[in-house]
């Protein structure tokens, strides 16, 4: 009997284990300002911005434990510069994050930059560690080094839009 | 009535002294940032703070035109090949450092683009104007140390 017992016991239990799925969502960072103030040399520049992780919100609007957190990833970058002015400035850009606790991360890099347009959507790296991580942080630093073609007075005003694709268990 | 004035006086004493801890950690801890030679003499690297760790990227180089390519160097070496086309002028090799105490930077990475690989990595300042590189995998012992110059920029 209590054999049998056990066997119920360990056969609930690989039961409850196996009934999650994974689930995947897309957390997006609208409108991040990465600024950096004139005067601009020729050569490496950089501009860096502070925001909030976008994962709190959505554990809390959805009920979701920090534990059941699988991955993510960085799916989309998109720059936008906010004047009348275009991309024509810059001949390279590369976007980081990083965090106190957390080692930066190349996100995504462009070269060269599409010239006479005023947004551009930027090929994310293959090899992404430690997203997850870095999201689980409350203050993020996105920070993008830009290589200007001359001297200028102006100042590094891009617009980001981040997409972060997010993998996390749910109950069947 | 005197208690109370003698309390805030207390307290405006203790913040002014940590204030002045933190301050003088801070400015401690900055003399990192400038522009450093390497003892090659090849590329110049710029060290800046961010959030409250330390960066640094490659603003000169020597040899900044890849003579098979005629284009300007490319981060070939990279792990990752999607992101081999990023430009080695405006690479961040010196990542990820905090200040510890007694003139060392440690906890942080510096990146071989000669060879594409991350080291682990400790700063310490010899003066004001020299740092100490060391690069190394897994234990300190097992590692290379340059020496840096500071650039003075006119």
């Amino acid at each position: 009997m209590k054999q049998y017992s056990l066997i119920i016991l360990f056969l609930s239990f690989v039961f409850l284990s196996c009934n999650n799925k994974t689930s995947e969502t897309v957390l997006t960072i609208d409108s991040l300002s990465i600024f950096a103030e004139g005067d601009l040399y020729e050569g490496s520049n950089t501009a860096q911005c502070e925001f909030a992780s976008p994962l709190n919100a959505f554990l809390k609007e959805q009920s979701i434990s920090i534990k059941n957190l699988e991955s993510a990833t960085v799916s989309e970058c998109e720059l936008s510069v906010a004047d009348s002015t275009n991309l024509n400035v810059y001949s390279s850009i590369s976007v980081q994050l990083t965090s106190e606790k957390e080692g930066m991360k190349n996100i995504a890099v462009l070269n060269p930059v599409p010239q006479n347009v005023n947004k551009v959507s930027i090929k994310t790296a293959e090899n992404q560690e430690n997203i997850l991580e870095l999201l689980k942080q409350n203050k993020i630093f996105a920070v993008a080094d830009v290589n200007i073609k001359k001297d200028t007075a102006m100042n590094i005003d891009l617009k980001c839009k981040m997409k972060f694709k997010l993998k996390y268990k749910t109950k069947l | 009535m005197k208690m109370i004035k003698l309390f805030k006086l207390l307290i405006i004493a203790f913040m002014a002294i940590v204030g002045f801890g933190f301050t003088q950690q801070d400015t401690k801890a900055d003399r990192l940032i400038g522009i450093w030679e390497p003892s090659n003499g090849k590329s110049r690297v710029k060290i800046e703070k961010i959030g409250t760790k330390y960066y640094g990227k490659i603003v000169w180089l020597k040899e900044p035109i890849d003579p098979t390519t005629k284009k300007p160097k490319l981060d070939k070496n990279n792990a990752d090949e999607s992101m081999r086309n990023l430009p080695l002028k405006g690479y961040r090799i010196l990542k990820d450092f905090n200040y510890t105490e007694n003139d060392e930077w440690s906890d942080g990475t510096i990146y071989d683009p000669e060879n594409g690989t991350v080291y682990s990595c400790v700063i310490n300042m010899k003066e004001n104007s020299v740092i100490s590189i060391r690069g190394y995998i897994g234990v300190k012992a097992l590692g290379r140390t340059d020496s840096w110059k500071k650039v003075i920029v006119k």
